[in-house]
């Protein structure tokens, strides 16, 4: 176990590496300066170096490839080109919140109506619930979160005036967003639940419960539920990503100031810095959730854990 | 009949065997994949799923050619119609045909999923089955590359890529296929790893069949299910990215037009023109449940163990 802790965090490192180099060369590919190349070609050229050596941009691409880890060891991100004199770790910390919640709720919605759907529909096999829930199912990994987002912003914030159509203050602002960005996960929860009680139900252990005259609520909670929740740990991965890609276009439709949308922003507006920010950022969160999804699941089902030994 | 012994014999009759007839197969001999699709037949959803993708195929090849309107062109007097007569799906801010537009789209998106699957079949292929027939330590370290790469959250690379490369639509069907054939090389690896060590090889193997012969004549047939199967899921979510790409502003860009594109393009105006949204986005959310729900028949079908 603790070798393969050990294992998974190399890995974590290692990919971590991968991302950041390739992350750092493909940007110092990009063409012109991250400056505002009006002004910046009308700066005499003093001026011009000055604001080079200010970045650190005038040295060769190796060393700043160096820097730059060093500086990443040490929690430094660097410097934002578009927001002046604010550090991109200043910047990313400041708009990451609204992204928490959001995406808190997100999960949180997404567990509850997912996994309570998905019970019901494989307890009451093949009536009109599971249908309903199937349909939302499919309809959940196929209609792009930007549609779902853009549609409720019409209908629930425009004509019917519900919720706020747009921007942060209160909570009432971050409903919209949160329920656009859930949908995608409630349907996989759904589904997956689903799948995995149907094959729980035919297990000989629910047909010795019901045999030993527990009631029906007994067997589905006790029995039923608890063996199919655990494997649930599993699609979190998938869910994560989910809701990283979703963050980027709903927070963009509802004006909310998180990173997902700090993301959209940085993008349009070149600026380098930012972006390399985000992407190790990013990346760094999904990787480390993966481990801990594995290692957990590694640690709940003992047939997983003893598997992993054999293969070493 | 408590004395059977003193039946007399001439009331029995010495039955033929034919040894022939015994081996006689009744039934015609079926390919794996006609056993597939008489499986198939049998899931309606999956039927109508591939009616409407046939349909809409058809609309994306032909569709522009019967519209009378280009999909670039402009009109500006008749800018942000609603349907009609003349323009079905009616036209947007540059008073461009939409019916025009969303078949063109269309074609498009469907373009850039399909090469983009043609790719990562080629590659995950090639890569799944080298790791698996090669094992040992080649196979080790083709893994080792493959977990490394797993852990790359893929939808960030492409942004990255995109905005390093030249805009277009072999920068996106690049971009997507850096990424993507990662997972068809692990069920390929996976398949072939299975089949490898199962009876049917082995018996192949005594009887004499050459390496080759096994590959290609045993190997691959049986792992054609696992690649069709997973094509059915790389395709619609290479349309999603694609779209997901157009819409934050860094996927084809205008005149072209593409799902993404024209699903953008109808959010700027979606709280005077919701049609410029939802027909676009039916199109989208058409193509994606029908490759879904084909692609869940296709798997119950080609591989009943996994059915559930």
């Amino acid at each position: 176990m603790g070798k393969y802790i050990l294992k998974r965090i190399l890995y974590l490192f290692i990919t971590l590496l991968i991302i950041i180099t390739a992350t750092f060369f493909l940007m110092k590919r990009l063409p012109g300066t991250p400056f505002d190349s009006e002004r910046f070609s009308q700066m005499p050229p003093q001026q011009q170096k000055q604001l080079l050596e200010k970045y650190g941009l005038d040295q060769p691409v190796s060393v700043q490839y160096l820097k730059y880890l060093n500086n990443l060891v040490h929690g430094d991100l660097g410097v934002s080109f578009f927001y002046t004199g604010r550090t991109v770790k200043d910047v990313i910390f400041g708009r990451i919140w609204p992204s928490v919640l959001i995406g808190l709720q997100a999960v949180l919605l997404g567990l509850a109506v997912g996994l309570t759907l998905g019970i019901i529909a494989a307890w009451k096999h093949n009536s009109g619930i599971d249908y309903f829930t199937m349909v939302l199912a499919v309809l959940g990994v196929s209609v792009p979160n930007f549609v779902v987002a853009a549609l409720l912003q019409y209908y629930v914030g425009l004509k019917w005036g519900i919720l706020p159509v747009a921007f942060w203050g209160t909570w009432a602002h971050s409903v919209l967003p949160s329920i656009a960005l859930s949908f995608g996960a409630t349907a996989m929860f759904a589904r997956f639940i689903r799948t995995e009680m149907l094959d729980v139900l035919e297990q000989d252990y629910i047909i010795t419960a019901r045999a030993k005259g527990l009631n029906q609520f007994q067997v589905l909670m006790a029995h039923a539920v608890r063996n199919s929740i655990i494997p649930v740990v599993t699609i979190l991965g998938p869910i994560v990503v989910n809701l990283l890609t979703g963050s980027l276009a709903v927070e963009s439709i509802f004006s909310v100031p998180g990173i997902g949308s700090l993301f959209v922003e940085s993008i349009k507006s070149n600026d380098y810095a930012t972006i390399m920010g985000l992407t190790i950022f990013y990346s760094a969160f999904y990787i480390l959730v993966v481990m801990i999804v594995d290692i957990l699941y590694s640690v709940i089902d003992p047939r997983i854990r003893i598997q992993g030994n054999k293969d070493e | 009949m408590e004395n059977y012994q003193d039946l007399p014999l001439d009331l029995f009759e010495k039955a033929e065997v034919n040894l022939d007839e015994k081996e006689h197969i009744a039934k015609p001999s079926l390919t794996a994949f006609q056993d597939g699709w008489i499986r198939l037949k049998k899931n309606k959803a999956a039927v109508v799923s591939l009616f409407i993708l046939i349909l809409i195929f058809l609309f994306a090849v032909f569709g522009p050619i019967f519209s009378s309107y280009d999909y670039a062109k402009t009109d500006y007097h008749h800018t942000f119609q609603l349907p009609s007569r003349e323009h079905i799906f009616g036209t947007d801010q540059f008073g461009r045909d939409q019916f025009a537009r969303i078949w063109y789209g269309t074609r498009i998106s469907l373009l850039i999923a399909f090469a983009a699957a043609c790719l990562d079949i080629f590659v995950g292929v090639t890569y799944g089955a080298v790791s698996a027939l090669a094992g040992g330590k080649v196979d080790a370290v083709m893994q080792r590359i493959i977990e490394i790469l797993v852990g790359i959250p893929s939808l960030i690379i492409i942004i990255l890529l995109m905005m390093v490369m030249p805009a277009g639509i072999g920068t996106i069907i690049i971009a997507m296929s850096i990424t993507g054939w990662v997972n068809m090389a692990r069920l390929v690896r996976a398949q072939i790893l299975k089949l490898k060590s199962q009876e049917f090889v082995l018996a192949a193997r005594i009887l004499g069949t050459n390496s080759r012969k096994i590959i290609l004549k045993h190997l691959i047939p049986n792992t054609m299910g696992v690649i069709v199967i997973n094509t059915m899921f790389t395709i619609p979510s290479a349309i999603f990215t694609e779209a997901f790409l157009s819409f934050i502003g860094i996927g084809l860009s205008e005149p072209r037009a593409s799902l993404g594109v024209l699903i953008n393009n109808g959010y700027q105006v979606l709280h005077n023109f919701p049609h410029l949204l939802i027909y676009p986005a039916i199109v989208i959310v058409l193509i994606m449940v029908c490759f879904s729900i084909l692609g869940d028949g296709l798997r119950d079908a080609l591989d009943p163990r996994m059915r559930k």
